[in-house]
Formats: structure tokens, C-alpha cells, sequence
């Protein structure tokens, strides 16, 4: 009977330890990346700083976005760019531009191009919610970036539809904030890297606030993305994604 | 030389009490840019087959910052020709032409006409079922870059080199049934010697294509134009308008097509090309077979260069063409430099128009 006991006891123990110690999946990280940074809608306003040599262009914007429908509706208000409107909803994306009144489909190849001149393309902007969806994730390795201990996913493209064929990304292992991520072609070549520079907390949600996109086809370039003003849950109308509101 | 300077001051004033009153509700901005150009008239035997123009151009864009309700928007141009260029306008001035062109002569200083020209002046109420637009407005109507048989109401203009285009006057009600469908009603206002159009459409997107069906009325030719276009990708993205011209009751009718096809690779070089088919029995600029071939090389995002080629009755006894060449260098942020070339042949007896221009536009945006 004591025998008994003492194995029940050791079970219930050993259970309870490897409860503590289970090593999340591939799939599970990519979870708590979202859990963390999931919203219902988000508001702010950003700054792109795009480095071209040893040139600086700045780009500022308001956005507005709803995660039901990934819609998202973004407008430039720096002079140079004033009153150009982008509408995303789900993988569709037109851009406004206010000179001419006219409306462009931005789809297929031109999806490639960067955004207002940045590093960051439109599929970049389209897909960043998906990435779970199209990708295999596997737990490669654990490292320690700037001090932070992270695990190392690899991403591997389970559908063709997809700008980049595998990722690997750096994961925070307490906070889950994907502190760096690389993109690469089929053939193995390095194509971008990304880097979240800083975080901020609202709530219980750690948020990144400033990161930046290297796209190591181009020659000295990068660009740094700043959001400002954030603000999440509040109440969007679903009518402010349209063409209507596009044009507006 | 008295008017010019009360007028740079009058301009001063006006971008004064708008940026002053921006706290209050109107946003404004626009730019500043200056073209220098020498027109080359290759068959012209005397010595000044060389002359020098251009143009300065104040462009002032505005709307009221709180646009829950509505919007009134504005952008006017103000344009001061220079050298060769005033030469022309002047004469055109003269000549009681320039009723027929979109900018409106506010004064003549010397040899030096004041232009006008009001792109946009417009109010817009939202409605919760429709938006409605009245004033000078720029109609984007069809899907073409340049050559658009329904585009009947702001024209491209090819002489542009930004082929931007010019405002209509305007009564616009736009009717949407979805996010992405919707149904839009413009009618022009009647104008004494100038054919109005007014225009339906019903738009709707789906398999990533956006469709549009719709029906023109001109108004002084009693002609209705009926028909089509898309807008999508396939591979390559791809436009098209296809439409019917029906006039005299519907006893005569022609067909007129456009079809565009534009591709990007490696996001540096850029490829448009647009054919055009008009029936002679359609009475505008263009001929029967009409090209427009664009290709763009971005050597950086800062550095781009581009040749642009249109093409009328290609193959045809009259031919005209249009070649263009541009470089552009955005300097600074706000400071863009813009140099071209452009190559006119077969000039259709348009005696003042050069063989060649060479030019520079420097352009400061605020």
C-alpha cells in the first residue's frame, strides 16, 4: 500500500514537473505571438524613415485597422505624399491617389513594390496577420538576443501564395515579441530582416512600437517604422473600409 | 510689372491666412515648380530655330479638416509663362482662343499672361446613402492611363508631362451598394458651343477584378455610349474599355476599344503598353490605331528614369508621334528635379508646336 502511495505520489509530482517544463510547439509560440499582440481594431500614427544611402526620407501616416476581415485603411499626411489613401481587405489592397482622383487595384507582381518607396512592400502589409496560416513552424534552436533568451523558429511555406519561401524568427521566450525575423527565396538567398527596436506595454498586451526592415536586395537601405498614439478596441464603423471612404 | 508683384503679394497673404486659420479647420498645402525649356524646330531655316520658355506654376491645394459631414476641396494653379511660351499664350490670348483651353487669363503684364487654372473647387455632403459633389471636380472615369474612350469628362492631357488632367464642371452623386460595389451618376453642366456629357456606372469587384458597366448621354450630339471595362490581374495586370457609340436614334453605331497590359519585375523596371482602336466616324484627337508604350527603370527609390511613346494611326499616312524621356531626382524630401526630353513628329500642321523640347522642372512641394 505504501509502495502504491509513494508511485501515485511520484506520478502526480513528475506530471506537475513536466507541466512546468513542457516545451511549447512551433505552432504554440506563433500562438502566443498573436495572443499578445492580438486587437480588435487599432488606431494610430506612424512614421516611416526610409535610409537610401546617406539620404533620409520621412513619410508620416494615420491608420486604422480591424482584425475581423483584415481591413485596414492608411493615409500619408506628410506634404510631399498629402491625402494618398491605401484600402486593405483580407489580400486586396487600392491605393487613392487625390491629384487625379483615381483609384488603382494594386494587385499580382505589383505587390512586390515597396510601399511609398520604403522596404517594407505591400505584401509585407498584407500578409502580416497570415503568417501562421501559410507557414510550417518548427523550433530550430534557442539563442539570446540583446540579452533576451529567445527560440528560434523556422518557417517553411506550406502554400505557393507566399512572398517569401521559409522565415526564421527570433521569439522572445517571456514575452513573446519576435524580436527579429529573416526572409528567404526558394534558393536559399537572404531577401529581409526585420528587427523590433522597442516595445511598449498597454495592459497586459506588449507591443512593438519601432522596428526596422532591411531588404538586402537593395544597397544601403532600410527603413524604420514608428507608431505613435496607439490606440486599440476602440469602436471603427465597418463602412470606413470601402471605396466609398477611399475616396472621401 | 505692378500687378505681377501685387499679385505674388495678394498669393503671399492668401497662404498666410490659410496656414493662420489651419487651427480652424482648413488644411492647405501644394507646390512650387519652375520649368525651363528650349524648343528646337529642326526645319526652320532662320536663326532662331531655337527658343527659350517655360513656366512657373503655383499649385494651391486646400480642404477643411473635419470632413465627418463633407468636404469642400480646391487646388488652383497659377501660372506664369515665360519667354516663348508667353509668346503663345499671348497669341492664343489674342486670338480668343483661350476660352477653349482650361487655363483662364487673369491679366496680360507686358507680353506676359496671368493664367488660371482651377483644377478642383468643389463642395461634398455624406449622406448615409450617398455621397453628392457639386463644382469643378476631376472625373477619373475609365481605367486607362492615357487613352480612354469613356473617359468623357477629364481628359487626359498629353502635353502634361505628368499626363495630368483637368477639371469638369460637375454634379456627382455616388451610391454605394457594398464596401466594394457601388453606383455612381455625374451630369456636366451645360455649356453654350461645348458638348456635355452626363454618366452612370454601376461598379462591382469580384475574382480580384474590378468591373464596371456603363452609359453615357452627349448631349448636343444626341449620342449614347454604352459598354464596359475591367481592371485586374492575370498574370500581367490588365485593362481594358470596350463600348458602343449609337447615334441618329440608334440607326448608326461604332465600336471603340482600348486594352492595357502592365507588368513590374524585381520592383525596377516598370512596363505599361495601351492600344487604342477608334472608328473614324468618331470625331477627337486620336486616330484609328492608337499605341502608348511607357517603360520605367527606378534606379534607386530616389533616382527613376522613364521613355514614354504615343503613337497615333501607327502605320497610317498620317502618323503622329510623341516620344518622351525623363529623369527624376528627388533631391531632398520636398525637392524634386525633373529633366525630359520630348520628340514630336508629324505635327498634324500645328506650326507652333516644336520638333524637339528640352527641359528642366524643378518642383518644391510645401
Amino acid at each position: 500500500m505504501k509502495k502504491t502511495i509513494a508511485i501515485l505520489i511520484l506520478l502526480l509530482l513528475s506530471n506537475y514537473l513536466l507541466g512546468q517544463n513542457r516545451v511549447l510547439t512551433g505552432i504554440e509560440i506563433m500562438q502566443k505571438i498573436d495572443e499578445n499582440e492580438f486587437y480588435k481594431t487599432i488606431q494610430y500614427t506612424g512614421k516611416m524613415t526610409i535610409h537610401i544611402d546617406d539620404q533620409i526620407r520621412t513619410k508620416e501616416l494615420c491608420a486604422q485597422a480591424k482584425s475581423k476581415g483584415h481591413k485596414a485603411l492608411v493615409e500619408f499626411i506628410n506634404p510631399e505624399d498629402y491625402g494618398t489613401k491605401y484600402l486593405m481587405l483580407d489580400d486586396e489592397l487600392w491605393i487613392y491617389f487625390p491629384s487625379e482622383e483615381e483609384v488603382v487595384k494594386i494587385s499580382g507582381h505589383m505587390l512586390k513594390e515597396g510601399m511609398m518607396g520604403s522596404d517594407f512592400s505591400y505584401e509585407d502589409a498584407l500578409e502580416a496577420n497570415k503568417i501562421s496560416e501559410k507557414y510550417d513552424v518548427q523550433i530550430t534552436g534557442q539563442d539570446t538576443l540583446n540579452g533576451n533568451p529567445c527560440w528560434v523558429l523556422t518557417l517553411e511555406a506550406k502554400v505557393k501564395d507566399v512572398p517569401y519561401y521559409s522565415r526564421k524568427m527570433w521569439v522572445d521566450k517571456e514575452r513573446y515579441i519576435p524580436w527579429k525575423e529573416e526572409m528567404y527565396a526558394k534558393s536559399g538567398r537572404l531577401l529581409k530582416e526585420m528587427n523590433v527596436l522597442q516595445i511598449r506595454k498597454f495592459g497586459e498586451r506588449i507591443f512593438p512600437v519601432k522596428s526596422e526592415m532591411v531588404n538586402k536586395l537593395r544597397r544601403n537601405s532600410k527603413t524604420v517604422f514608428e507608431l505613435e498614439d496607439i490606440a486599440f478596441d476602440i469602436d471603427l464603423p465597418d463602412d470606413m473600409f470601402s471605396l466609398r471612404y477611399l475616396q472621401r | 510689372m505692378k500687378k505681377l508683384l501685387s499679385m505674388s503679394l495678394l498669393l503671399l497673404a492668401t497662404i498666410r491666412l490659410f496656414a493662420a486659420s489651419e487651427q480652424t479647420g482648413i488644411k492647405l498645402w501644394g507646390s512650387n515648380y519652375v520649368d525651363i525649356a528650349a524648343f528646337h524646330f529642326l526645319n526652320n531655316s532662320t536663326d532662331d530655330s531655337l527658343k527659350i520658355g517655360g513656366m512657373n506654376t503655383v499649385s494651391l491645394k486646400f480642404h477643411n479638416s473635419n470632413k465627418h459631414y463633407g468636404k469642400f476641396e480646391g487646388n488652383i494653379d497659377l501660372l506664369i509663362p515665360l519667354g516663348y511660351t508667353a509668346d503663345q499664350f499671348s497669341q492664343l490670348i489674342e486670338e480668343g482662343d483661350s476660352l477653349s483651353s482650361p487655363f483662364y487669363p487673369l491679366f496680360v503684364q507686358g507680353n506676359t499672361p496671368v493664367l488660371l487654372d482651377i483644377r478642383k473647387l468643389y463642395l461634398s455632403v455624406y449622406l448615409p446613402f450617398a455621397d453628392i459633389m457639386l463644382g469643378r471636380q476631376i472625373i477619373n472615369f475609365g481605367k486607362a492611363f492615357i487613352f480612354s474612350p469613356i473617359d468623357v469628362f477629364s481628359t487626359v492631357d498629353v502635353a502634361d508631362i505628368n499626363f495630368r488632367r483637368h477639371g469638369s464642371d460637375v454634379t456627382a452623386i455616388k451610391i454605394p451598394f457594398s464596401f466594394l460595389s457601388g453606383m455612381d451618376l455625374i451630369t456636366e453642366f451645360p455649356r453654350k458651343h461645348h458638348e456635355y456629357s452626363s454618366a452612370f456606372r454601376i461598379y462591382h469587384n469580384m475574382w480580384d477584378f474590378d468591373f464596371a458597366a456603363n452609359a453615357i448621354y452627349k448631349h448636343r450630339n444626341k449620342e449614347v455610349i454604352t459598354g464596359f471595362s475591367f481592371k485586374g490581374d492575370a498574370f500581367f495586370g490588365i485593362y481594358g474599355e470596350l463600348i458602343e457609340h449609337f447615334m441618329d436614334n440608334f440607326e448608326k453605331k461604332y465600336f471603340e476599344g482600348m486594352f492595357g497590359l502592365d507588368y513590374s519585375i524585381a520592383n525596377t523596371y516598370i512596363f505599361r503598353t495601351e492600344y487604342y482602336y477608334k472608328n473614324s466616324n468618331i470625331n477627337n484627337e486620336w486616330g484609328k490605331h492608337n499605341l502608348f508604350i511607357s517603360f520605367q527603370y527606378l534606379i534607386n527609390d530616389l533616382l527613376n528614369v522613364s521613355i514614354h511613346t504615343i503613337g497615333s494611326d501607327v502605320g497610317g499616312n498620317e502618323q503622329m508621334l510623341m516620344y518622351m524621356g525623363q529623369c527624376n531626382y528627388n533631391i531632398l524630401q520636398n525637392v524634386n528635379l525633373i529633366t525630359y526630353a520630348r520628340y514630336f513628329s508629324q505635327k498634324n500642321e500645328v506650326k507652333t508646336l516644336p520638333d524637339v523640347e528640352y527641359a528642366v522642372r524643378i518642383e518644391v512641394k510645401f
